[in-house]
C-alpha cells in the first residue's frame, strides 16, 4: 500500500549520479546542428534591417534566418499576437529576431556578435505608471462585485487608501530553455523539450513550420526546474529549433545561456494596486475597494489569467462583505511577463497582508488578532468577492494550533523586549495565511489523461498529461499505480511525457498535475483491474470465458469481493488467490486487454464569467505560517531567526515530497519579497541577467529554525485520494517574512510601508528616515 | 618541455594538446568525453551546478591527496595540468551509492536534479576533508562547505537535513577510493618539466621556476591565477586570451607561510588555503573570507587575483590597506616592496611595471592593542558582491584614539584609505559624537556611484553607518560600554 507513503522520488537515484538525462545531456546525433537566437537592441521601435553578411561568414555557419523563413508566426497561450521572431513593431529589448545554424558552439558564439539589426527607436514605456496614464492596457477584467462598496466605506469607522506594488521574480529554473528537433521520415518531427506544456508545444511548432499536427511530437523526460516559466516560453525556442532541423533535414539543438534566458524571457507580473479600505476599531474589514494592475510586458501571454487568479486572491483567507475588484493588465515594452508559481495569487494575497499589517498600526492591536477576526468563518461570513462559499474550512483551528506551536504570544513579548535595548538589531514577528484556489480558472483545462500498460511479468508502463519538473508528480502516479495494483512502486515505471501517448494535455500547471492526471491513472487503473477481475471471477465460478467477446467493461455484478494486494488478486468470498503475474498470463492468453487509457475531468465547476459569480475553484489548499525576522540597522541586513508553517493537504500523497515542495515553495516566496530584484538600465535591459547580479536565497538565508507541519484533514473528497494539490500554495507563505519586516519597522519607524521586494537598501533608506 | 596538459578523471587518465587545452573542463566534460552529469547553468562560478573535485601535490595530507571542490564551467584544462579529478560520475562506488547520495535520494534532497550532482560533489568533498581532518559534521559546517551550490527546488531544508544523517564513519573516502601511487609518481616527475601549447591564436606557458617565468614573460602576456574572473570573462566572450602564463606549476609560489610576525603570501595561494593558515591569528580577515566567496572560487581564486583585478569592490582589499599589508613586486631586475594602499592609481591603474608581477604578499598580524573590525554589505549576505566593503583598525590611548585605519570598497572608482576622516580622529575621544562629527569629513572623501548594487545615497548612508558600527561594536566588546544604538 503506497499511498500516503514517505517514498523516494523516482528520479532520484539519477540525479545523485548524475544519469539523469536532461535534454542539453542528450548525446549528439550524427549532423546536429547547433542553434543560437539573437535579439533586438532597443525596447521600441520599428526594426528597419536586419544584415547578417558578417555573420554567415564565420566558418561553421550554415544559415541565418527571421521571420520570413517561418510557415506561420504567431503564438500565444490565450490570444495569439506574440510573434516568433520579431520583424517589424518591437516589443521588448531583446525580443528573438534572427536564428543562427552553426556546425558547432564557438562559431554560434561569434556569429550572434556580427548579427546587425537597424531600428528605428521610439520612446518605450516601461511602467505601469506610465502605461496607466497612456490608458494602455493588453487586458481588462470583470469587475468582482459584492453589495455596495461605496456605501459600506462611506459607514466605515475607519479607511485607508493607498497603494502597494510589488516586484517581479526570475524564475531562475536550473536548466534554461532548451529543445533538440530530430526530423523524421515522411516530414515528421520529434521534439525533446523542457517545456510544461509538450502540446501547446507541439501546436506552436507545427504551425510555425507548416506542418499538420500529427506530423509533431513532443516529448518531454523531464526539466531542470519549470515554475511556470517554461509553460508558454518553451514553444517558441523549441518552434527555432524545429526550424533549423526542418531547413537542413538535420537533428537541431538550442540550449539557451542563463544570460539570454534571463534577458529574453518573461518573468512574474510586477504589480501595482490601488485600493481604499473600510474597517471598524477593532480592524475588522467591512469593505474593500481596489484595482490591480499588473506590468504584462509586450504581449498578451498568460496575463489574463494570472490578472484575474490575482483578484481571486486579493482576499488572502479574509472575509470582506462589500467589494469591488477591478484588473487592467499594463501593456509595456518589458518582456513578456508569464505564468510563476502562483500566478497572480502571491500578488493578490500579499496585498492583502500587507494591508492588514497597516490597519493592526491604525487601531494599535497587534496583527495576528486583525487577523484572526478577518478570517472566513465556518458557516457564516463565507462569500468571497466572486461568490463561492468556501466550506470545509479549517483556517480558525490552524490559527489556534500555530499560535501555540509558534509560541507566538511569548515571542511578541520578547521581541518588544529585545527592541527596547537597542542594540543596533531590531526585529520583527508576523503571521500570515494561504488559501490557494486549486483549478485552472479556464474551465476547459481541468482535464487529464494516462495511459497504463501491464506488462507480462506484472510491472507497469505509464504515460500520463503530466510532466515532471522536480515536483515528484511522476512518483505520485507511481505510487496511486501501484497502490491500485497492489504492488510495489517499483514495479511502475512512468514514461517520458509524449503528445503521442497524451494528447490535447493541459498544461503541467495551477498545481494541478498530481489531480487531473493522477485521478486519470486511477481511472486506467480501474478500467485493467474490472477487465481482471471479471475474467477472474469467471474463471473462478467456473463459467466458461469466452475470449471472442469483448469483455464486459459494464459488467454489472458486485467485483468488490475482489482485491489486489501483496502481489496477489484475492476473491475474499471464495478465499480463491491468484498470483498477479499468473492472472496477468491467464488473462493475456484469454486475449484480455492489459491496457488502459482514461481521461479525467473535474466535477463540480461553475463559474460565470460574464458574472464573476460563482465555483471557480475545485477546493482551497490552506496554510499558515509565523515568522520572527532580525533587521541589522547599520545596513538593513536581514535575518529570518524562525519560521513555522503549517498546512492543510488533505491526506498527503507523498509527506516527503509535499514537506520538499512547502520548504521549496516558502523560500522562493521569501526570495521575491527580499532580495531577488530585477535590475533595468534605462534602457530597459535586464542588468540582473545572471546569479552573480540576481540573488536567489542560498543556503545560508534559510531562517535559523524552520518548523514544517501538516494537519490532518480526511475530508478532502475532491481530490485523488483525497490529497491536496501543494505545488503554489505555500509559496504565498513567504509573504509573511515581508509582513514580519514591516514589523520590525514598525518599532522605529512611523512609516513602515514599504514596496516588495524589501531589499537591505529600502530597509535602511526607511530606517534612516526614523531621525 | 611537454606539449600536453595531463590530467585524471575518475582515475583514469587523459592528455590534451592544442587548442583543447583552453577547453573550459566542463564542456570537455559534457560535449568531449560523454560525462553530462556536470551541469553548466550560469557559467560564471556562481551557481556550483558544475562543481566537481580536483586535487594536486599542492594539497597533500598525509601522502593523500585531498580534494577541494571547484566551479569546472571557468576552470580551464591547462590550469588543471597535473590534478586528479573527480566528477559526480565518480562519486558512486561500484553500483553502491556514496553515503552522500543514499542520505539526498533519502531525504528528498534532489527535485528537480539539476544543481544535484553539484550538491553532491560538494557534499562529497566535504565529508572528505572532515574525515581526512578528524572533523564532525554539524549544521554550520554543512551550510559553509555548500553556500556554493544554489538550489531553486527544495528550500535547501531537505538537504540540510540529508547532510544531518550522514554518518560519516559509513564512508570510503575517495582519497582512499582514488589513491593510485603511479599516478603521484607521474605528477611528480611531469612537474620538474615545464609546459608549453601554441596554438594559431595562443600562447601558453606553464614555468615550473620563477627564472622561466621571466624568460617568456613580456607585455602582451597574461598572467592567470584561478582565473575566477577570466574565466567568466572568457565565458561571456569579453575576453580572448592570446598569450597567458600560468604560475600553477611553480612549487613555491603555492605556500602560505608564518614568517615571525607576518604571513607570506604565494602569488598561487588560494583563498582556502589562506582562510586555514590565519585563522587564529587573523580571526577578523578569516570571517570576511568567509563569507564573501564560496568554497568553489576559494579553492581556485587567489589573494593576490584579487589584488592584481582591481576591482573598487575587492571584497579582500580594504582589510590590507589597513593592516599595513605590503607587496613585493618581482622582475627581471630585481624585487620591490610597495605598500597595499599605494599599489591603487585609478580606476584599474596600478603601481605595477611591464614585466613585473606580484610575488607576495605581507600580511602583517596585529598587536593585540590593535582593535580590528571588517564589514561587508550586500543585497545578500553570503556569496554577493558588495555594495560597500569597510575595514577599520583603531589603537586607543587610554579612551583618546592613538591611531585609526579606515579603508572603503565600492564609494570610489578604487578600494581606499580616508585620510582626512582618519586624521580628524586620531587624538580624539573614541565616542560616537566625534563619529558623527567624522560623517561630514567622510562624506567629501568618497564618491559612490549608483549602480545595480546600491543608490549612491544607499552607499553614502551604509559607509557612515559602518563607521559608526565600527565605534560600537569595539565600544560594547572591548571598552564594556552601554551603547544605545540611534541612527
Amino acid at each position: 500500500m503506497s499511498i500516503g507513503k514517505n517514498i523516494i522520488h523516482d528520479s532520484s537515484r539519477g540525479h545523485v549520479t548524475g544519469t539523469s538525462v536532461f535534454v542539453d545531456d542528450r548525446a549528439a546525433i550524427t549532423g546536429e546542428i547547433q542553434v543560437g537566437v539573437v535579439g533586438v537592441p532597443v525596447a521600441a521601435g520599428r526594426i528597419k534591417s536586419i544584415n547578417s553578411k558578417r555573420a554567415e561568414l564565420v566558418e561553421g555557419i550554415i544559415g541565418v534566418f527571421t521571420a520570413a523563413d517561418l510557415q506561420h508566426n504567431q503564438w500565444g497561450a490565450i490570444v495569439k499576437n506574440q510573434p516568433i521572431l520579431v520583424s517589424d513593431v518591437i516589443g521588448y529589448i531583446h525580443e528573438p529576431a534572427v536564428v543562427i545554424a552553426a556546425e558547432n558552439r564557438i562559431a554560434l558564439e561569434k556569429a550572434k556578435k556580427l548579427i546587425e539589426i537597424e531600428c528605428d527607436e521610439v520612446k518605450p514605456t516601461f511602467s505601469i505608471d506610465e502605461a496607466i496614464k497612456n490608458e494602455d492596457f493588453l487586458y481588462e477584467a470583470t469587475p468582482f462585485v459584492q453589495g455596495d462598496v461605496d456605501k459600506a466605506l462611506s459607514n466605515s469607522e475607519h479607511r485607508l487608501k493607498q497603494s502597494f506594488e510589488c516586484g517581479g521574480q526570475e524564475h531562475f529554473y536550473l536548466e534554461s530553455q532548451a529543445t533538440i528537433a530530430i526530423p523524421l521520415e515522411n516530414g515528421q518531427m520529434e521534439l525533446h523539450s523542457s517545456s510544461q506544456h509538450p502540446s501547446e508545444t507541439q501546436h506552436v511548432v507545427a504551425q510555425a513550420l507548416g506542418l499538420p499536427y500529427h506530423h509533431v511530437t513532443c516529448i518531454v523526460k523531464r526539466m531542470g526546474g519549470g515554475f511556470g516559466g517554461k509553460e508558454s516560453q518553451a514553444a517558441p525556442f523549441a518552434a527555432m529549433a524545429g526550424l533549423v532541423a526542418q531547413k537542413f533535414n538535420r537533428p537541431a539543438r538550442i540550449a539557451l545561456s542563463k544570460d539570454d534566458d534571463m534577458m529574453m524571457t518573461g518573468k512574474r507580473h510586477p504589480f501595482k494596486n490601488f485600493y481604499e479600505v473600510g474597517f471598524d476599531s477593532k480592524g475588522k474589514i467591512t469593505a474593500l475597494k481596489a484595482d490591480l494592475f499588473s506590468d504584462a510586458g509586450a504581449y498578451a501571454d498568460l496575463s489574463s489569467s494570472i490578472m484575474e487568479r490575482a483578484m481571486f486572491h486579493i482576499d488572502s483567507a479574509y472575509y470582506i462583505p462589500d467589494v469591488l475588484i477591478t484588473g487592467k493588465c499594463c501593456k509595456t515594452n518589458n518582456h513578456s511577463n508569464t505564468a510563476f508559481r502562483g500566478f497572480g495569487g502571491p500578488q493578490g494575497a500579499l496585498t492583502m497582508e500587507d494591508l492588514i499589517e497597516d490597519i493592526a498600526k491604525v487601531v494599535g492591536i497587534d496583527a495576528s488578532e486583525v487577523r484572526k477576526i478577518n478570517l472566513y468563518g465556518q458557516g457564516i461570513n463565507n462569500r468571497t468577492p466572486y461568490g463561492q462559499i468556501i466550506d470545509h474550512n479549517p483556517l480558525k483551528e490552524m490559527t489556534e494550533k500555530i499560535l501555540k506551536d509558534s509560541q507566538y504570544s511569548k515571542l511578541r513579548k520578547e521581541v518588544e523586549e529585545f527592541n527596547k535595548i537597542k542594540n543596533g538589531k531590531v526585529r520583527g514577528l508576523a503571521l500570515s495565511y494561504t488559501k490557494f484556489g486549486i483549478a485552472f480558472t479556464a474551465k476547459f483545462l481541468n482535464q487529464g489523461s494516462a495511459l497504463v500498460n501491464l506488462h507480462l511479468d506484472g510491472t507497469i508502463q505509464a504515460s500520463t498529461g503530466a510532466t515532471e519538473m522536480g515536483q515528484g508528480v511522476n512518483t505520485k502516479i507511481q505510487q496511486i499505480i501501484a497502490h491500485a495494483f497492489g504492488i510495489s512502486p517499483e514495479s511502475v515505471q512512468l514514461m517520458a511525457t509524449s503528445t503521442e501517448k497524451n494528447h490535447n494535455t493541459s498544461p503541467t500547471a495551477a498545481s494541478s498535475g498530481s489531480d487531473i492526471n493522477g485521478a486519470a491513472a486511477l481511472k486506467a487503473c480501474e478500467k485493467i483491474k474490472k477487465r481482471l477481475c471479471v475474467f477472474l471471477h469467471k474463471h473462478w465460478s467456473g463459467e466458461v470465458f469466452n475470449d471472442v467477446k469483448e469483455i464486459e467493461l459494464d459488467f454489472e455484478g458486485d467485483l468488490s469481493h475482489i482485491e489486489f494486494r501483496d502481489g496477489l488478486v484475492v476473491d475474499t468470498n471464495s478465499k480463491n488467490e491468484i498470483k498477479l503475474t499468473e492472472a496477468i498470463k491467464m488473462a493475456y492468453l484469454n486475449r484480455v486487454s492489459l491496457g488502459g487509457y482514461a481521461h479525467f475531468k473535474t466535477e463540480n465547476l461553475g463559474f460565470d464569467k460574464s458574472k464573476c459569480e460563482g465555483r471557480a475553484f475545485n477546493y482551497f489548499t490552506n496554510g499558515a505560517a509565523v515568522c520572527l525576522v532580525e533587521i541589522d540597522e547599520y545596513t538593513g541586513e536581514l535575518k529570518v531567526l524562525k519560521t513555522d508553517i503549517l498546512m492543510d493537504l488533505g491526506r498527503p500523497l507523498n509527506p516527503g515530497i509535499d514537506k520538499g515542495q512547502v520548504t521549496g515553495a516558502f523560500i522562493q516566496g521569501m526570495g521575491w519579497v527580499t532580495h531577488e530584484n530585477l535590475f533595468y538600465s534605462d534602457k530597459g535591459v535586464l542588468l540582473s541577467h545572471s546569479p552573480t547580479t540576481y540573488k536567489i536565497p542560498n543556503i545560508q538565508d534559510t531562517p535559523r529554525e524552520f518548523n514544517v507541519e501538516f494537519i490532518e484533514n480526511h475530508e478532502n473528497q475532491q481530490a485523488v485520494h483525497r490529497s491536496k494539490a501543494v505545488g503554489e500554495p505555500p509559496f504565498l507563505l513567504g509573504g509573511t517574512v515581508f509582513c514580519a519586516i514591516k514589523d520590525a519597522l514598525r518599532y522605529r519607524v512611523a512609516d513602515n510601508r514599504i514596496t516588495s521586494p524589501a531589499t537591505n537598501e529600502k530597509i535602511i533608506m526607511k530606517l534612516q528616515k526614523a531621525t | 618541455m611537454r606539449e600536453s596538459v595531463c590530467f585524471y578523471i575518475n582515475g583514469k587518465k587523459h592528455e590534451v594538446a592544442g587548442e583543447h587545452a583552453f577547453l573550459n573542463l566542463s564542456d570537455y566534460l559534457r560535449y568531449h568525453v560523454s560525462l553530462p552529469g556536470t551541469k553548466v547553468v550560469c557559467a560564471e562560478g556562481d551557481c556550483g551546478a558544475c562543481t566537481v573535485l580536483i586535487s594536486s601535490l599542492h594539497n597533500m595530507s598525509d601522502g593523500k591527496l585531498r580534494y577541494r571542490s571547484i566551479n569546472s564551467c571557468i576552470s580551464q584544462l591547462f590550469q588543471l595540468d597535473l590534478h586528479s579529478i573527480i566528477t559526480v560520475e565518480g562519486i558512486e562506488e561500484e553500483d553502491k551509492l556514496h553515503e552522500v547520495q543514499s542520505s539526498m535520494q533519502k531525504n528528498h534532497g534532489a527535485q528537480c536534479g539539476y544543481c544535484t550532482p553539484g550538491f553532491i560533489c560538494a557534499m562529497a568533498g566535504m565529508t572528505d576533508n572532515l574525515i581526512q581532518e578528524n572533523q564532525k559534521l554539524d549544521e554550520k559546517k554543512s551550510k559553509n562547505y555548500l553556500t556554493g551550490n544554489l538550489c531553486r527546488c527544495t528550500g535547501y531544508d531537505p538537504i540540510l537535513k540529508a547532510c544531518e544523517e550522514i554518518n560519516l564513519s559509513k564512508i570510503k573516502p575517495l582519497y582512499e577510493r582514488y589513491h593510485n601511487e603511479s599516478m603521484l609518481e607521474e605528477f611528480q616527475s611531469l612537474s620538474k618539466k615545464p609546459l608549453k601549447i601554441n596554438t594559431d591564436s595562443k600562447d601558453l606557458f606553464l614555468p615550473i621556476d620563477e627564472e622561466q617565468a621571466f624568460s617568456f614573460f613580456d607585455e602582451k602576456s597574461k598572467i592567470t591565477s584561478g582565473a575566477t574572473d577570466l574565466g567568466v570573462l572568457i565565458n561571456k566572450g569579453k575576453l580572448e586570451q592570446q598569450k597567458i602564463i600560468s604560475f600553477n606549476n611553480i612549487q613555491n609560489f603555492h605556500d602560505v607561510s608564518k614568517i615571525k610576525n607576518e604571513f607570506h603570501i604565494g602569488p598561487r595561494a588560494t583563498w582556502s588555503s589562506i582562510e586555514n593558515a590565519i585563522e587564529t591569528d587573523l580571526p577578523e580577515y578569516t570571517g570576511i573570507i568567509r563569507i564573501f566567496a564560496s568554497p568553489q572560487i576559494k579553492n581556485q581564486g587567489t589573494l593576490v587575483g584579487n589584488i592584481a583585478n582591481a576591482s573598487p569592490i575587492g571584497d579582500g582589499i580594504p582589510y590590507l590597506m589597513v593592516n599595513n599589508s605590503t607587496l613585493e613586486l618581482s622582475s627581471k631586475g630585481g624585487s620591490r616592496i610597495i605598500p597595499v594602499s599605494d599599489f591603487y592609481k585609478g580606476y584599474k591603474k596600478l603601481d605595477l611595471n611591464t614585466g613585473e608581477f606580484i610575488k607576495k604578499v605581507i600580511l602583517p598580524i596585529p598587536q593585540a592593542n590593535e582593535w580590528t573590525k571588517l564589514y561587508k554589505v550586500s543585497l545578500r549576505r553570503d556569496l554577493d558582491i558588495s555594495a560597500v566593503t569597510f575595514a577599520g583598525v583603531v589603537e586607543l590611548k587610554g579612551t583618546q584614539i592613538k591611531s585609526i585605519r579606515i579603508a572603503f570598497g565600492g564609494v570610489g572608482p578604487i578600494v581606499l584609505r580616508v585620510p582626512k576622516t582618519e586624521d580628524f580622529l586620531t587624538g580624539k575621544e573614541f565616542n560616537r559624537e566625534n563619529i558623527f562629527k567624522a560623517h561630514t569629513i567622510l562624506e567629501s572623501e568618497i564618491t559612490p556611484m549608483s549602480d545595480l548594487r546600491g543608490s549612491k545615497e544607499f552607499r553614502m548612508t551604509v559607509a557612515r553607518n559602518l563607521l559608526l558600527k565600527f565605534h560600537d561594536e569595539l565600544a560594547t566588546e572591548k571598552l564594556s560600554q552601554k551603547v544605545e544604538v540611534t541612527l
